[in-house]
């Protein structure tokens, strides 16, 4: 069951799993989002390690009082909400930023935070395909996009010549490009239009770049 | 969109310098040709844009994720097993209470950590309590913002670096690396954490060195080194008169009654070269020297002055022959 997914599984019996203290769903729920909830508090902590501890502390609310749920019919909104309040608390105890970007999570409508997910799924696939690009095209690429390197930099440190570095980056760029959008399986093509729009919506609703 | 190929690599010089006005003049030509030129762009573009944010996921691994849940609900994942929930739960909400699980993350909502990671120059950190950290290239370290009272702790997560630490009475300082534990009082020493293998080694004073398992901890004084394999859990001491493990961050390296092939496997280290030996060295007088700031060919120098030896560069190697 860990490793089919939770797309068997409905929202009610999700939820009347976690009521019941089912820790088989609990465990599938939590392997199932915890990346892209992570990959969302980040936006918000600037830190993984930050990020794991506060969805950590999520699920271990659910887990303990599950009457926390009284009320709740979908999933993914309440593990999305309550994340990114709990990654704003934490920023404001940091620095004490103004509170409307909490109230920005809270009058958020249900349906944004399925584009919220599907960027952080994006996000993954995007991952997963730049481990698989050829050695030295990935790890230029990684130079230029993880740790922000111009092509100057990079050609000095590996010592090519620039133009190397640029095809690199073209050719990753190609390769991704195609492997999400017009790559063969089941990804393919619907992950056109999404990939177009989801940013759109997030830059609308000033979520991308909310601290 | 046939001409993809020519234009990408102008799109990519586009991304990389924004600034520029003509490429960004070729970039809008191209983009302005058709509605499926203008499409490609934006994706490229958006891949482009998203992949920043994708480096996250390095340090995201799931599997790792719900091991540390399961520890800290007292969930051991080799119990996790259905239907024996009511006992485990009433086991986990005492249990909650008093295990810290992984406990760099319990405390993370008092203690606020910093992490510092650095590139390919070296840095250092400054501790509250004036202790000092030296961070090596390509290395993460996490500190925490405020140190309270009782324990002085940091996270060496990945990399080397060389503590020197302040001696504050009754006061340790811990340096936790993966599961393993390095507890000081007042010191200086190197850790580093590659390949799956914690190296130490002591500059001065003593440190105390606890393998994950609990029952093993070793104690080192100045000059000790120690490997300490992840894998295989097995532990192998050495010394380090030299500093040659910490010579990254002090350019000193120094040698005190050290036998000729002795030096030479320093060096190899320290400077990242390989010696083929002619002749035996074993025979020569053993070497006494400071060196401080020192290119590897003025210690090649010194020692060809030292000794009638005579070092030439063939190929990669550097050979070593008795005139």
């Amino acid at each position: 069951m860990s490793k089919q997914g939770l797309s068997g599984f409905t929202d009610e019996q999700i939820l009347s799993g976690l009521r019941s203290y089912d820790y088989g769903i609990f465990t599938l729920l939590y392997s199932s989002y915890f990346q892209n909830l992570a990959l969302a508090s980040v936006k918000y902590v600037k830190d993984t390690f930050i990020a794991e501890g506060i969805v950590q502390d999520v699920f271990v609310r659910i887990w303990e009082q599950p009457s926390l749920l009284e009320g709740v019919n979908v999933v993914r909104p309440y593990l999305y909400r309550s994340v990114i309040n709990m990654s704003i608390n934490y920023v404001n105890r940091q620095k004490n930023i103004e509170l409307h970007h909490l109230k920005i999570a809270g009058t958020m409508a249900d349906e944004s935070f399925d584009d919220l997910h599907e960027e952080q799924e994006i996000k993954k696939i995007i991952f997963l395909e730049i481990e698989k690009l050829p050695e030295q095209c990935k790890r230029v690429f990684k130079m230029s996009r993880f740790e922000g390197l111009k092509y100057r930099e990079i050609a000095a440190l590996l010592n090519i010549s620039e133009r190397t570095v640029e095809n690199h980056v073209s050719n990753a760029l190609k390769i991704l490009r195609f492997r999400l959008l017009e790559g063969k399986g089941e990804r393919s093509g619907e992950y056109r239009l999404k990939l177009l729009s989801v940013f759109v919506v997030l830059t609308a609703f000033g979520l991308g770049e909310m601290c | 969109m046939r001409e993809n190929t020519a234009f990408i690599i102008n799109i990519v010089q586009y991304l990389n310098d924004p600034s520029d006005q003509e490429l960004e003049k070729e970039v809008s030509r191209f983009r302005s040709a058709s509605i499926e030129n203008d499409e490609f762009y934006l994706e490229i573009e958006r891949v482009w844009n998203i992949s920043p944010e994708v480096k996250h996921l390095d340090a995201l691994n799931t599997e790792d994720a719900l091991e540390r849940l399961s520890n800290r609900l007292g969930y051991s994942s080799k119990n996790r097993g259905s239907g024996r929930w009511k006992i485990w739960y009433a086991a986990a909400a005492v249990a909650v209470l008093f295990i810290a699980g992984y406990w760099g993350y319990s405390t993370f909502t008092e203690v606020h950590y910093i992490t510092k990671t650095t590139g390919t120059a070296i840095d250092s950190v400054l501790l509250p309590d004036g202790s000092k950290i030296y961070l090596s290239k390509g290395t993460t370290v996490r500190y925490p913002e405020k140190m309270k009272a009782g324990t002085r702790s940091v996270f060496l997560v990945r990399g080397a670096a060389f503590f020197d630490i302040v001696k504050k009475a009754n006061q340790e300082f811990v340096v936790a690396v993966e599961s393993s534990k390095v507890t000081v009082l007042g010191t200086s020493f190197n850790v580093k954490n590659e390949h799956k293998q914690i190296e130490l080694a002591v500059r001065s004073g003593k440190i105390k060195f606890e393998a994950p398992d609990g029952n093993s901890s070793s104690v080192l004084t100045a000059g000790d080194g120690l490997i300490y394999s992840s894998e295989t859990g097995r532990i192998s001491r050495f010394t380090d008169k030299a500093g040659t493990e910490y010579a990254w961050l002090t350019h000193e390296l120094k040698f005190v009654d050290t036998p000729l092939p002795e030096v030479f496997k320093i060096l190899e280290k320290c400077y990242g070269v390989k010696f083929r030996y002619k002749d035996s060295l074993s025979s020569f007088n053993k070497f006494n020297a400071n060196f401080k700031d020192n290119k590897l060919e003025e210690i090649l120098e010194i020692l060809q002055e030292t000794y009638p030896l005579q070092i030439s560069k063939q190929d990669s190697v550097l050979v070593v022959q008795s005139n």
